[in-house]
């Protein structure tokens, strides 16, 4: 491809202006004629029997037009493994169970009939986290499993285990050992737009449904499934998907509301609206996992990794989401960040009767560094290395396969290592600001970069359209969520088409419109749809020239001739020299189409829009379209060995922080913070950059003060005045972003994804530059001031001690 | 939430007159950064709101022997303006610390003693300064001094009608440095806890001292036994050393869902000691004659 024009250089948002003025329109700004309002009665308890639910009272409440409970609706089944349920019978397992919900004519009245709706329960013993769910004589979450057949324990039949080589011999054989358990707390995505959908029913039970979501394509499909169940089997779903204030994972699931939406559409023939408060969207909606690590890690004498022994219990909650699933991404870097010959992976994964988790930006990554990542400089330091070099030793490089058949192609891993420590004055302060209780520390990341096939098919499909002005429609089935999406593939339209970025227009959110797409995650919405792109635009240009071979020259002739009329004495040049080009002979740049050897002639060339219209406006005239679909070159893990190269690139990254311990206070302040992420190409360089800070940020609120605090399965600060995530005030430091461009040549302009990475690192580079600085390792996130002051009170109690009974002991001598 | 009326009196005499009229099922609205997120929850559920916004004699700033200012005085303007920041910096630092700008734009002086949150920011420096409140209600007007406003835990000294009209702070005697720190989570929150210290000093000996510390009891908090261990002293590193332990043996932190007691008591008397030492050297700039 000749120079590029717009990758790579900064190009305002589409989507930003009306973001930014308030003109975009959010589920929680739409009306639909003659909408009611739905509400959700929730559980009071984690664990009960249902032993009656009296709707009498909220059924009588003027205004109330439908009150639904699992007794008088249709059982539709939900979750990745279809053990949860849309309203819940006979018991409820965690706290925000749907037990029942009403349709208002306003929110108000829906409010108060939920008060209305009086259940009796029988409370029964739960279990709060995975040791009490484990022991033998737990209470069991559920009785039985999707299929009907009784269940035994509370493991959630969703086992991921890998191995490679031989970890016992390579644990005898190391020169250095180190093992520690870290631990990881649940976390919630915290959208600034909250989750809600609006349903409806035409009059043929078809179903529309506006609803916050990023997978349209699979939700279409988990609600056919429930028109299936209630009885409308063949009837179609329509998903429209409106602006979204952030959606960082949580809408990688269908949602029981989204079914109670339906339901109460379908009762009351009118479109009903549910959109979560704050206090909802934290209640019921699902956290990130919690987990706890058992990690051991070995190197040889000169430093390098022998091998990596990881053992991961995951809280479940008390039902399964796609969160159960991230254990597959955890597994990219336990196996193959750094090369590592002998790996062992296992996970159990268990049913409480906590709140039920899903999936997060990082999808089990950011847990899984934080393991390794602090576990690599406990043994760098063991083996009496520095953490720098030590990673710098064992750093992945371009063109290896991991032992889990990962095929990394490019890899800038060492550029981005180098990067971090020149930005932090590495050699001059590592180590070095103990008397100032200051530190340096770093840490990496490997995550895919070339979207993952986690479903059957991993495509994305895009419709290209141009019209009679030149302007081109580009339909996708991804998702703009806040992190660009529209503004990476306008970019990538207009460059590969040959038009500007003022005449591209993105169309997504509609599954009637849109073509299939398996959904926004895993850093893959530009790769993808990029790529779709660049297919769809070789057939548009490939359609262009041939409509010029047809009519160019004629439109040039025309043109001269005008121009005679009205100018006089301009002598048009003679054309017989141009002859009659094909179609290959030409090429169109800044929306003209023109002759490929004679690009700069003013004379020669022909507006796209006037040769569209040319085409268009004749007896049987032609417009353009084309569409294209796109499937990375990659493959599913095989489900026994989980081997397979699941992404058709990967990304690297490493992070790094200086930081000041209050030793008093135990309070952490970020002095300077450096990141460097192998992107494969800066599309954006404003909107990759806009990525990153973000993630840094969300990673620093995962590093030092995020926390979804429960009691006995109860939400303890279900609200952002005690659930803290970072705010401006708190980013008064400088943030350095370095974008290694590695070119890899399965990426659009050679891009890899970078829409997770750069939250993955985050924690372990703070708690690694923690321990620089004072010398504690927190091993539980957040890394909270009380906790590094009880940690630094430890450490002086130690040092005390271990003086005093070194005086003693000289006593005796 | 509960619907509710909404009045918007001129005067205080009218809006004594509607809160009567509910009798005992108005609440007063001032900045409402407070009430409203209370009716919201559903924790508060007045049949009206009765607004004081709109009532002229709640504001403003008067200098006489010191300073008078009224309860509608926004935080914004205890932030911003020099009136306050020039003598009383204490105040002005609490005021800049509070929430976040947007809340700071609506909430008032008034509104935050009234509402009477251990936390409250506005509340240390103004017990240093030991203020005094101006109540009104139907039966007239009487002074309170700050430190026996506070009651409880959303509790005052004030009747059902009575509000603050005004808020009177001393002018600072010579060689007086004040200083208020503040404790969160993450810059804009909800305090830990905080503190103030007010220090008059005189040849390196301490004449007076006041320190209040806040969301570490059932009230915002005079430390009058710490201040009478320093009044009359020098307060060097070796004094200075003592006061972790004395401010947490005057202290009653609790363990809530934010931090924990231990946690509360541990750094309120780092804040405290920290507050005293930025007072010293607001008196000396420098601070050189004290920690010769």
């Amino acid at each position: 491809m000749s120079e590029l024009q717009f990758i790579g250089k900064n190009h305002s948002r589409p989507d930003g202006p009306d973001k930014a003025a308030g003109k975009a329109l959010y589920i929680h700004d739409l009306v639909r004629p003659g909408m009611l309002y739905g509400k959700i009665k929730f559980s009071e308890y984690a664990h009960a029997a249902i032993k009656h639910i009296d709707t009498s009272r909220a059924e009588k409440l003027p205004g109330v037009r439908a009150v639904i409970t699992a007794y008088n609706t249709p059982e539709i089944r939900i979750g990745f493994i279809k053990d949860n349920f849309a309203l819940k019978k006979d018991k409820v397992r965690q706290f925000r169970d749907e037990v029942a919900a009403v349709a208002a004519v306003d929110p108000e009245t829906a409010a108060e009939a939920v008060d209305l709706i009086e259940v009796e329960y029988e409370e029964l013993p739960g279990v709060f986290s995975p040791d009490e769910a484990l022991r033998a004589d737990a209470p069991l979450i559920h009785e039985f499993d999707s299929r009907g057949r009784p269940k035994k324990d509370n493991l959630v039949p969703v086992p991921w285990n890998f191995t490679a080589g031989d970890v016992e011999k390579a644990k005898q054989l190391s020169a250095v050992v180190v093992e520690d358990d870290f631990d990881t707390p649940l976390v919630q995505q915290s959208c600034m737009g909250t989750a809600g959908c609006i349903a409806e029913f035409d009059l043929m039970n078809n179903l529309l449904i506006h609803t916050k979501t990023q997978i349209p394509f699979l939700a279409q499909n988990d609600f056919n499934a429930a028109l299936t169940a209630m009885g409308l089997k063949g009837r179609s779903t329509r998903v429209i998907v409106p602006a979204i204030g952030g959606s960082f994972g949580s809408g990688l699931d269908t949602h029981a509301y989204e079914y109670i939406a339906i339901l109460l559409a379908y009762t009351t023939g009118k479109p009903v609206k549910i959109v979560f408060n704050r206090h909802e969207e934290f209640t019921a909606l699902s956290p990130r996992q919690a987990t706890r690590t058992h990690i051991i890690q070995g190197c040889d004498a000169n430093g390098r990794l022998t091998f990596r022994d990881v053992r991961m219990v995951l809280d479940n909650g008390a039902y399964t989401s796609w969160g159960a699933t991230t254990p597959s991404v955890m597994m990219l870097p336990i196996s193959s960040i750094y090369r590592v010959p002998n790996v062992f992976y296992q996970t159990t994964i268990v049913y409480t009767n906590n709140t039920y988790c899903q999936a997060m930006r990082g999808y089990g990554n950011p847990q899984a560094a934080w393991a390794i990542e602090s576990n690599m400089d406990q043994l760098a330091e063991k083996a009496g290395i520095d953490p720098y070099e030590f990673r710098m030793i064992n750093a992945n490089v371009p063109n290896e396969t991991t032992p889990m058949g990962l095929n990394i192609t490019t890899c800038g891993f060492s550029d981005c290592l180098q990067s971090v420590a020149r930005e932090l004055d590495w050699r001059e302060k590592r180590g070095k600001g103990r008397s100032r209780a200051r530190g340096v520390g770093m840490a990496s990341l490997f995550h895919v970069g070339g979207a993952a096939r986690v479903y059957r098919s991993d495509g994305t499909g895009v419709i290209m359209k141009l019209d009679d002005f030149g302007n081109v429609s580009i339909s996708s089935g991804g998702i703009e969520m806040g992190q660009g999406f529209t503004a990476a593939l306008t970019a990538a339209t207009a460059e590969a088409l040959g038009v500007s970025p003022d005449r591209v227009t993105v169309i997504t959110g509609d599954t009637a419109i849109c073509p299939w797409d398996v959904g926004t995650h895993a850093s893959r919405g530009a790769f993808t749809a990029c790529n779709a792109a660049i297919l769809a635009a070789d057939k548009a240009r490939q359609k262009i020239f041939e409509l010029a071979a047809e009519h160019f020259m004629a439109r040039v002739s025309a043109n001269l001739e005008r121009r005679m009329k009205k100018q006089q004495g301009f002598q048009a040049p003679n054309l017989d020299a141009v002859g009659n080009p094909t179609a290959s002979d030409f090429d169109l740049r800044q929306n003209f189409v023109f002759l490929k050897d004679r690009p700069d002639d003013p004379l020669l060339r022909v507006p796209l829009d006037e040769l569209l219209r040319e085409a268009h406006y004749r007896q049987q005239g032609t417009i353009i379209v084309t569409e294209a679909f796109y499937d990375p070159c990659h493959e599913m893990l095989d489900p026994k060995t989980c081997r397979g190269n699941i992404s058709a690139a990967y990304v690297f990254g490493v992070q790094g922080a200086e930081v000041e311990v209050d030793e008093e206070t135990g309070k952490v302040t970020v002095l300077k913070f450096a990141a460097a992420h192998d992107v494969g190409k800066v599309l954006n360089p404003q909107t990759l950059k806009g990525q990153i800070y973000g993630a840094i940020v969300q990673g620093l609120g995962y590093a030092l003060c995020e926390e979804y605090k429960a009691h006995r399965g109860k939400n303890l600060n279900p609200n952002f005045l005690d659930y803290k995530i970072l705010s401006a005030p708190d980013v008064d430091f400088p943030i350095h972003v370095e974008c290694i461009e590695t070119d890899d040549r399965q990426g659009p302009f050679g891009a890899k994804g970078v829409g997770e990475p750069g939250l993955v690192p985050t924690a372990p580079a703070i708690a690694n530059a923690v321990y620089d600085a004072v010398g504690v390792r927190i091993k539980s996130l957040p890394i909270t001031p009380e906790k590094v002051l009880a940690a630094l009170r430890e450490r002086k109690n130690k040092i005390a001690k271990e003086a005093e009974a070194a005086k003693g002991g000289s006593n005796v001598r | 939430m509960k619907k509710f009326d909404y009045h918007r009196p001129q005067t205080l005499k009218e809006a004594f007159r509607l809160m009567e009229k509910y009798k005992g099922r108005a609440r007063y609205i001032a900045g409402g950064t407070d009430i409203i997120v209370r009716v919201k929850k559903g924790v508060a559920q007045p049949d009206a709101l009765v607004s004081l916004r709109g009532i002229n004699e709640l504001r403003g700033v008067e200098r006489g022997r010191g300073l008078t200012f009224g309860s509608m005085t926004l935080v914004r303007e205890l932030e911003s303006d020099p009136v306050f920041s020039t003598d009383f910096p204490a105040l002005a630092r609490a005021a800049a610390v509070l929430a976040s700008p947007q809340i700071r734009n609506v909430a008032t002086v008034g509104g935050n003693l009234a509402n009477a949150a251990p936390s409250a920011d506005c509340a240390p420096p103004l017990l240093t300064l030991e203020a005094q409140l101006t109540l009104e209600g139907p039966g007239g007007k009487r002074e309170v001094s700050i430190d026996e406003f506070f009651q409880g835990p959303g509790r005052t000294c004030c009747d059902a009608i009575e509000i603050i009209t005004r808020i009177t702070v001393p002018a600072p005697a010579n060689k007086t440095g004040m200083a208020f720190l503040k404790t969160g989570r993450v810059n804009q929150d909800i305090a830990l806890a905080n503190a103030a210290a007010l220090l008059v000093m005189e040849n390196s000996v301490c004449r007076k001292c006041r320190l209040a510390v806040g969301a570490v009891a059932p009230v915002p908090l005079r430390l009058k036994t710490v201040e009478s261990a320093i009044e009359g002293r020098k307060i060097d590193d070796e004094l200075l050393g003592q006061i972790g332990a004395m401010v947490e043996h005057e202290i009653s932190p609790i363990t809530d869902v934010r931090t924990t007691e231990d946690y509360r008591r541990v750094v309120t008397g780092v804040m405290v000691g920290r507050a005293i030492r930025q007072a010293l050297q607001n008196v000396y700039p420098g601070g050189q004659e004290v920690f010769r």
